[in-house]
């Protein structure tokens, strides 16, 4: 409401002020001053601001020992500074099965519903090597090579599971606000199916697509 | 999927849903005052400066990345300016162009606060988020979801606490808070007879805030909870301790 005041005050200065001439016709018939109108009026709020972004992946995620599967997920970035990021990231992903369960063809490890994987992290980003890719003659796209870590949960064979994750990527703004990303992570997380306890190294690749806002 | 993992989605949903900005050319034409201002191609100070405009041009915003400015010159090119150099630009009423500085004063203004933190409860590693309204300087309510993943079981836990933070202009200001919630005990699945338990819980704490940088803070924390779980066959109530580090965001 208020922004929506200032642009109809902006709009009402720049009008006044846009015509001079007309103004001082005015006043030589009127005999009247015109109040100066201070102009100094410009919000801050009213400048596009894209510190946030929201990107959707795809991508294959191997499950240590349940073979490699497809895996979506969705992320939220916000640039502290044009170097550093915070990232809220979300993946699903379904276990296949193990090579023991499709050798001895008997009663799988899993039900269906412990084969779902979901994991959520909170991951401090890092643009490590920002620059620029040359595309064509007269194409060119920012780029950033990143690196980023955080923690998190992975829910996955009826558990939840602590995770960690690192890993690194590459990013070209396509246009002003719509980035295409490669990336390559590692999930660490234990699992205790096999009896044992056993840290698990979960390869991600993945692609994906950013919007900011 | 379980319900802290959707919620975390929510969030995710949530802050992308605000409603977004008519990004229709709104900047008035801003004159240059300092002999010459840098445009880079991207914004970054990393990124190499393209194109000078000399003192006396005009140039108008386009969008803001973090504290970096996208404009364009008179003549058409358009490049990434810092904040430092904009200040220094001259609004058609021959005012300095004046930005709201996201500094500690802003900070101690903030009303709203989200953030998220890990740490441990009872040796479990846990992770957590948190959304907080300031009523005042000095008080404000917030709302937390956790989630802590142990040897033999995983929890969840929701409350809703009062913080109170008598020095907020202080570089590291304390705080302390009184809260309740409950916690949601799940039990591994491969323990024999796993059995989920709810109880109602209570809490003090205190902690410290320090300002980082532009919307950021950091945050640790240091929590004594009571968990109501005296029962039949119990008659103890389970007292925790649990620590958090972690960073939020202001508005």
């Amino acid at each position: 409401m208020e922004n929506r005041l200032c642009h109809l005050f902006l709009a009402l200065a720049l009008l006044i002020t846009a015509s001079p001439a007309l103004a001082a016709s005015d006043d030589e018939q009127t005999g009247l001053i015109q109040p100066t109108v201070e102009r100094n009026q410009f919000d801050e709020a009213t400048i596009d601001s894209n510190d946030f972004e929201i990107i959707l992946s795809a991508g294959y995620l191997s499950i240590e020992d349940f073979a490699v599967n497809s895996m979506l997920g969705v992320k939220l970035n916000y640039y502290v500074t044009d170097s550093l990021f915070v990232q809220l990231d979300w993946l699903q992903a379904t276990a296949g099965d193990t090579s023991y369960e499709i050798l001895s063809g008997g009663a799988p490890l899993l039900t269906d519903e412990e084969r779902e994987l979901t994991a959520y992290a909170i991951n401090l980003g890092y643009n490590l090597l920002p620059g620029e890719v040359f595309f064509s003659e007269h194409t060119t796209f920012n780029s950033a090579f990143f690196i980023n870590a955080g923690i998190g949960n992975a829910t996955f064979a009826g558990n939840d599971r602590f995770s960690y994750n690192y890993g690194a990527g590459f990013r070209v703004l396509l246009l002003e606000n719509l980035s295409l990303y490669s990336e390559f992570r590692n999930h660490v997380f234990d699992v205790d199916v096999f009896g044992i306890n056993k840290t698990t190294n979960n390869l991600q690749f993945s692609i994906a697509v950013g919007w900011y806002f | 999927m379980n319900a802290f993992s959707s919620l975390f989605l929510l969030l995710i949903l949530a802050v992308t849903g605000m409603p977004l900005q008519a990004d229709e050319d709104i900047s008035p034409p801003l004159t240059i005052s300092d002999p010459y201002i840098e445009m880079r191609t991207g914004p970054g100070n990393r990124y190499p400066i393209f194109n000078v405009e000399d003192r006396g041009k005009t140039i108008r915003i386009l969008q803001r990345k973090t504290n970096w400015f996208q404009v364009q010159s008179e003549n058409g090119k358009q490049g990434w300016v810092h904040k430092q150099q904009m200040q220094n630009t001259l609004l058609p009423s021959g005012s300095q162009l004046q930005f709201s500085e996201q500094d500690r004063s802003a900070f101690e203004q903030r009303k709203w606060e989200i953030g998220a933190l890990t740490g441990e409860i009872k040796n479990a590693p846990l992770l957590s988020v948190y959304g907080g309204y300031a009523f005042t300087k000095n008080i404000s309510l917030e709302l937390e979801l956790e989630h802590s993943v142990g040897n033999v079981s995983s929890s969840d836990l929701a409350r809703l606490s009062l913080l109170m933070q008598p020095f907020p202009e202080w570089k590291y200001s304390p705080f302390f808070t009184l809260g309740a919630g409950a916690i949601q005990v799940k039990p591994n699945a491969t323990l024999i007879d796993p059995a989920d338990r709810n109880n109602a819980l209570s809490q003090v704490g205190f902690g410290l805030k320090t300002y980082l940088a532009r919307r950021f803070v950091l945050r640790l924390q240091l929590n004594q909870l009571v968990i109501f779980s005296a029962n039949n066959e119990e008659d103890q109530n389970e007292e925790l301790t649990e620590w958090k580090i972690g960073f939020a965001i202001f508005f």
